[in-house]
């Protein structure tokens, strides 16, 4: 289902971040992990579309996302990837249910109220439709933004750090979460983490090594 | 959700600083559409009253002052002519109509004007009530005239003296009123019209040196005592100036007889659109002639002819309302640059505030690109926010332009002369609108390539 062959991405001339080779299958789950600076972040925007790698080929579905026009993966990500990002990047100006709906709209599916309400309660967070960003706890801010991601039931769901900043309870919680939306749409997971109490949940884990020129 | 809405929550968030740059393009916007109304309506009352009258003569003073007074009846007359040497220019070869105006007496600012039915006839003033006149001291009143005064047909009322409101009372004649115009849009709606025989009638013709009268006397007399027209009575209103009456105290003489049948019944004498041509009137003097050219030669003629060989002097109204225009113009660039500096000081305002905007959301624009986004999409999106502030300004400053001409024109007497009005519109703020819009997205567009070049991997990596 996902494919990344031969890639490595060089920042500048000090930094190149060799990345793993990758083959999943349809609804694997899968934990990348990595001191600070070992290219989690990177490998997962690389798998989001959103990164260029320097060299390397990144399938998705048979797709080869790299080869296609910058429009056409916008389009393509908006319908088949869902991303957590390490900080969260809710936007402040829309309520809850619209920062959720933004992600039908951006994508070009038909906006669905009924969709986003049952994912906010079954999320814990239907109370809180109404509310900004401004006025959640990072816990809940974290659900809104796991609801924004998997809103278009995308085929691969990626997420940086999802627990970094959670306390042991929480981050079981998140963990378990994110499984369950993925395992709802058969979707593929994939988790970074430099966060050991998040490895038992995975049977499938690949450890970055710090990138070439880094002095770890 | 659509862009618009996403556009709008980026507006509200920095409401204060939106607020701010709607208004200043909107005083921009306001102070244009101001000059436009003014200007155009300003223009086209002064060509539509002027339309079809080549030269107006009058006694040698200013031309614009005589083209003011004669056609807008603004402005004093330049002084006033003798009849005898006005019917010898009506009989001028070049000539083909001449419409005479007598002037000199108001009710209540309202000008009442001696002359022809040709005059009304020239403006196509239809009678909305009543008949044109027919007898000496009857009047026919412009529609804003009996609007304002609240007079009807069969109503009768006394003039005054000079061209404003203050001037002493012609109390020893009423006039009357038999009729009323439908409004025309042209300056017949604000004068009160009556054959010039009545303007003998009531006072002395009168020459420049009559303005000191005006003000020495405060001369009021009240209306019982005005029933008792005797001819001493008349001639308290000479104050001193020796005027030859001649055939104008027949003509009291035998107003005065008939008046005093009983109102419905005193008319005065008949009179028709020629009789004051009468040799008996050889002695009494007009104020203003319009002319109308027998062929368009006569334009390069006739006012040289009048200027040189008589005591009179022919202005033409085209040449006089564009020197006027061309005068008013200056003064009008340079409230417009004024305008243009406010217009100009939103657009920055406009583009700063965007440009602040896109620093504050560029992780917004990076997760909108992440959810499929496209870069054109959220280009878009600020450009709307620009067009939003932008058209918003247009807008509220267009109510506010319209707002403003209306009370100028409901404040200023000189604006009501003109007919001043903001609730007319004019092709020209369709063209006002569209800069709006252009300042929209002039100001948007530096900001919106920002967002449109927002790199998602790079922003969202960093905290
Ligand atoms: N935009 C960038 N420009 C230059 N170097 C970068 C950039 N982003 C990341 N790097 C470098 O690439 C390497 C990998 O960074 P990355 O953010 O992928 O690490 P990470 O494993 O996610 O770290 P952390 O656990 O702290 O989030 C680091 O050495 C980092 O300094
Ligand atoms: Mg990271």
């Amino acid at each position: 289902m996902l494919v990344l062959k031969n890639a490595h991405h060089t920042y500048d001339a000090r930094t190149t971040v060799k990345l793993p080779e990758l083959h999943t299958d349809k609804g694997d789950h899968l934990l990348i992990t990595g001191l600070s600076g070992s290219g989690k972040s990177t490998l997962l925007h690389v798998l989001a579309g959103v990164l260029r790698p320097t060299r390397g080929t990144l399938t998705i579905n048979g797709t080869d996302l790299y080869k296609m026009s910058e429009s056409q993966r916008d389009r393509f990500r908006g319908r088949n990837i869902g991303v957590i990002y390490q900080q969260l990047h809710l936007i402040d100006t829309l309520s809850v249910e619209v920062n959720i709906r933004i992600a039908q709209y951006m994508a070009g599916i038909p906006e669905d109220l009924n969709r986003i309400r049952d994912l906010c309660s079954e999320l814990g967070i239907g109370e809180k439709m109404r509310s900004y960003p401004g006025q959640l706890s990072q816990g809940q801010k974290q659900r809104v933004s796991i609801a924004r991601a998997v809103v278009n039931e995308p085929a691969l769901l990626l997420a940086d750090e999802p627990t970094s900043s959670l306390d042991d309870l929480r981050s079981e919680d998140v963990v378990g979460l994110l499984k369950k939306m993925a395992e709802k749409t058969g979707a593929t997971l994939v988790i970074s983490t430099h966060d050991s109490r998040v490895k038992r949940h995975f049977d499938n884990v690949v450890d970055l090594e710090l990138p070439v020129g880094e002095v770890a | 959700m659509n862009l618009l809405k996403l556009s709008f929550s980026y507006l509200r968030r920095r409401a204060l600083n939106t607020l701010l740059n709607i208004l200043l393009l909107s005083f921009g916007i306001a102070t244009i559409v101001v000059l436009l109304l003014l200007s155009y309506q300003l223009e086209d009352n002064l060509y539509k009253n002027a339309e079809g009258i080549d030269a107006v003569v009058g006694a040698k003073g200013s031309p614009v002052q005589l083209i003011l007074s004669g056609i807008f009846h603004i402005d004093a007359p330049t002084g006033n002519i003798n009849l005898k040497e006005a019917r010898e220019l009506m009989n001028h070869r070049l000539v083909a109509s001449a419409i005479p105006q007598a002037l000199g007496d108001n009710y209540r600012g309202y000008r009442i004007v001696g002359t022809t039915t040709a005059y009304p006839e020239r403006y196509s003033a239809e009678l909305a009530e009543g008949t044109l006149w027919d007898h000496e001291f009857e009047v026919v009143l412009g529609s804003d005239v009996a609007r304002a005064e609240g007079l009807q047909v069969g109503d009768t009322f006394v003039s005054s003296h000079g061209f404003s409101a203050s001037g002493h009372t012609h109390d020893e004649h009423d006039l009357h009123v038999v009729g009323i115009f439908e409004t025309t849009g042209t300056v017949i709606d604000r004068l009160i019209l009556t054959g010039v025989e009545t303007m003998w009638g009531i006072h002395e013709p009168h020459d420049d040196h009559d303005h000191d009268h005006d003000h020495d006397h405060d001369h009021h007399h009240d209306h019982e005592d005005s029933h008792s027209h005797d001819h001493d009575h008349n001639h308290d209103h000479d104050h001193g100036h020796d005027h030859d009456h001649g055939s104008n105290e027949i003509a009291h003489a035998g107003y005065t007889e008939s008046r005093h049948l009983g109102h419905n019944h005193s008319r005065g004498r008949d009179i028709t659109d020629e009789s004051f041509l009468s040799e008996e009137y050889d002695d009494e003097q007009i104020t203003i002639m319009l002319i109308q050219y027998r062929n368009p030669l006569a334009a390069a003629q006739f006012p040289r002819f009048v200027n040189e060989n008589t005591a009179m002097q022919a202005a033409a109204p085209a040449v006089e309302i564009t020197r006027l225009l061309n005068l008013l113009g200056v003064g009008l660039d340079a409230i417009q640059i004024f305008a243009y500096i406010l217009i100009l000081a939103s657009v920055l305002g406009i583009f700063i505030a965007l440009l602040n905007s896109m620093k504050e959301r560029k992780y917004d624009l990076a997760i909108m690109r992440s959810l499929g986004g496209s870069r054109s999409k959220l280009f878009m999106n600020v450009i709307l926010e620009g067009l939003l502030i932008s058209l918003a300004g247009g807008l509220l400053g267009m109510l506010l332009g319209h707002a403003a001409v209306e009370g100028i024109g409901l404040l200023f007497e000189e604006a009501q002369q003109f007919a001043m009005s903001g609730r007319v519109f004019i092709p020209g703020e369709g063209r006002v609108l569209l800069l709006a819009a252009g300042i929209g997205i002039i100001s948007s567009v530096i900001p919106a390539i920002q967002a449109y070049r927002t790199d998602i991997a790079e922003t969202l990596s960093k905290a």
